[in-house]
């Protein structure tokens, strides 16, 4: 079936089976990498994107159901990188192999969008269904709350970040 | 599967070749005694591998415009060794971090000893062939450097990816440098000079991961991410018992299922499996997130 929905901004049509999980219209047919599978059951979190503004698991959410949705992914976050969170994670290095950092974002993304100053309590209850095999939980929570600093902050002309090392 | 014997009789040394365009390939080579006898044993007129060797496995190339682009040759799983192998590197070629690329070396153990990941032995394992390698590079490009100069060698200095005369005050950028070095005899890797720890620029600072930014931004990075002309995806139901056969398995039914290319059962191994290849993933009739209807017992 014919599904319109709008991905990054974009106003996107794809031809694809109503129950196709939105996870492989964004990876297969609208060649989006960044967001993850995992487990494919709603468990783990890898798979996370926004869905009008909702961090909300795209392995289990059919096509059907996103029809004139507006959905975020990973690569729509920020135009450039630079949202306070990806600049955070960079500083902090948060990241190790980086398979599951697109959802933690996702949905760090989505309680900061709530609530912008977040106690470790706020992070822990956002947070517990993203899993990391890596175990980078405690980076991700100071990850979180260096993000809401950074956008508590008065922008100066410094937003732009070094790149490279 | 047997493990393949790498021959007893062999030994480190350094292949250098010119790159397309200019520059410098240097390769760190483990070879049987007697190829490598056969290279360098007999004098041969300075003659050079061919740079189209495809034994030749670069951990360095240096362009005429500045780039430093260094292979990590480990598999990233999360441990930081694409950022920790070429940092030993960086150290000893001494250039600045900044002026580094980092690419991950293609699977290619003929050339690259020991890609894996496992025991936490790729540091200690490394930490003097990746400091070599870094290090003949850097005595290749002073070698140019003194030769263009007419001075020993010996009053060089190099820092940030420079070659100093300071007697003389001149110095020359190792992009510049690196068709010259190209040329120069590569030195013994067992000997070649290291830098004393108090020097280090590099090695024990902290330097952010080098694939930061394509994890944050959601670049392709990971092996599901890749895609090739033609490419098929396989999916499995793995019987869910110890020892199970499968029973049935409705094969046909799948098979025809839009998209589908193959669909069988595997035996083999302590448990049989019921496969099916698309040629698109979700092709499968729900793919990856629902089982073929296949029963095993």
């Amino acid at each position: 079936m014919n599904i319109t929905l709008k991905v990054n901004g974009q106003s996107r049509t794809v031809d694809v089976p109503s129950d196709m999980p939105l996870l492989w219209v964004l990876r297969d047919e609208l060649d989006l990498k960044g967001t993850k599978f995992g487990c494919g059951v709603a468990q783990c979190g890898a798979c996370t994107v926004h869905v009008n503004g909702a961090a909300t698991r795209s392995c289990v959410l059919p096509a059907a159901a996103v029809q004139g949705a507006d959905v975020t992914t990973i690569e729509g976050l920020s135009p450039d990188g630079s949202h306070a969170l990806q600049r955070a994670w960079d500083e902090l290095d948060v990241p190790q192999c980086g398979y599951c950092q697109a959802g933690q974002l996702m949905s760090a993304a989505g309680l900061l969008a709530r609530t912008p100053k977040p106690t470790d309590a706020d992070i822990d209850a956002a947070m517990n269904g993203n899993l990391c095999r890596c175990a980078t939980y405690l980076r991700i929570r100071q990850g979180i709350h260096r993000a809401a600093e950074l956008m508590a902050a008065p922008t100066p002309s410094g937003a732009s970040r070094e790149t490279g090392a | 599967m047997t493990t393949p014997i790498l021959p007893v009789n062999r030994r480190a040394f350094l292949r250098v070749s010119a790159i397309a365009g200019g520059g410098l390939l240097l390769a760190s080579v483990f070879e049987p005694l007697d190829a490598v006898e056969s290279l360098i044993g007999p004098p041969r007129d300075g003659a050079l591998p061919p740079a189209d060797d495809p034994r030749l496995s670069a951990y360095i190339s240096l362009t005429p415009d500045g780039v430093v682009t260094i292979m990590a040759k480990n598999p990233e799983i999360g441990q930081g060794v694409k950022t920790m192998l070429p940092m030993l590197i960086a150290e000893e070629l001494d250039v600045a971090w900044s002026q580094v690329r980092v690419e991950q070396a293609k699977l290619d153990p003929a050339n690259f000893p020991g890609q894996t990941a496992g025991g936490s032995t790729a540091m200690p394992s490394n930490w003097l062939p990746m400091r070599r390698v870094g290090a003949a590079a850097r005595a290749m490009l002073v070698g140019a450097a003194a030769k263009q100069w007419s001075v020993p060698a010996s009053e060089c200095t190099t820092a940030e990816g420079v070659v100093h005369h300071r007697a003389s005050n001149r110095s020359l950028a190792y992009g510049a440098l690196a068709t010259a070095a190209a040329s120069e005899t590569p030195p013994e890797l067992a000997s070649v000079p290291l830098k004393d720890a108090k020097d280090f620029r590099i090695i024990g600072q902290r330097v952010r991961g080098v694939d930061n930014q394509k994890i944050v931004t959601g670049a392709p990075l990971f092996g599901i991410d890749i895609v090739r002309p033609g490419m098929k995806y396989a999916t499995f139901v793995k019987c869910p018992v110890y020892g199970g056969k499968v029973g049935a398995a409705n094969v046909d039914v799948i098979a025809r299922l839009p998209g589908i290319t193959h669909a069988f059962v595997v035996e083999g191994g302590t448990t049989s499996t019921a496969c099916s290849a698309a040629s698109r993933l979700l092709a499968t009739s729900g793919g990856r997130c629902k089982r073929p209807a296949s029963s095993c017992r």
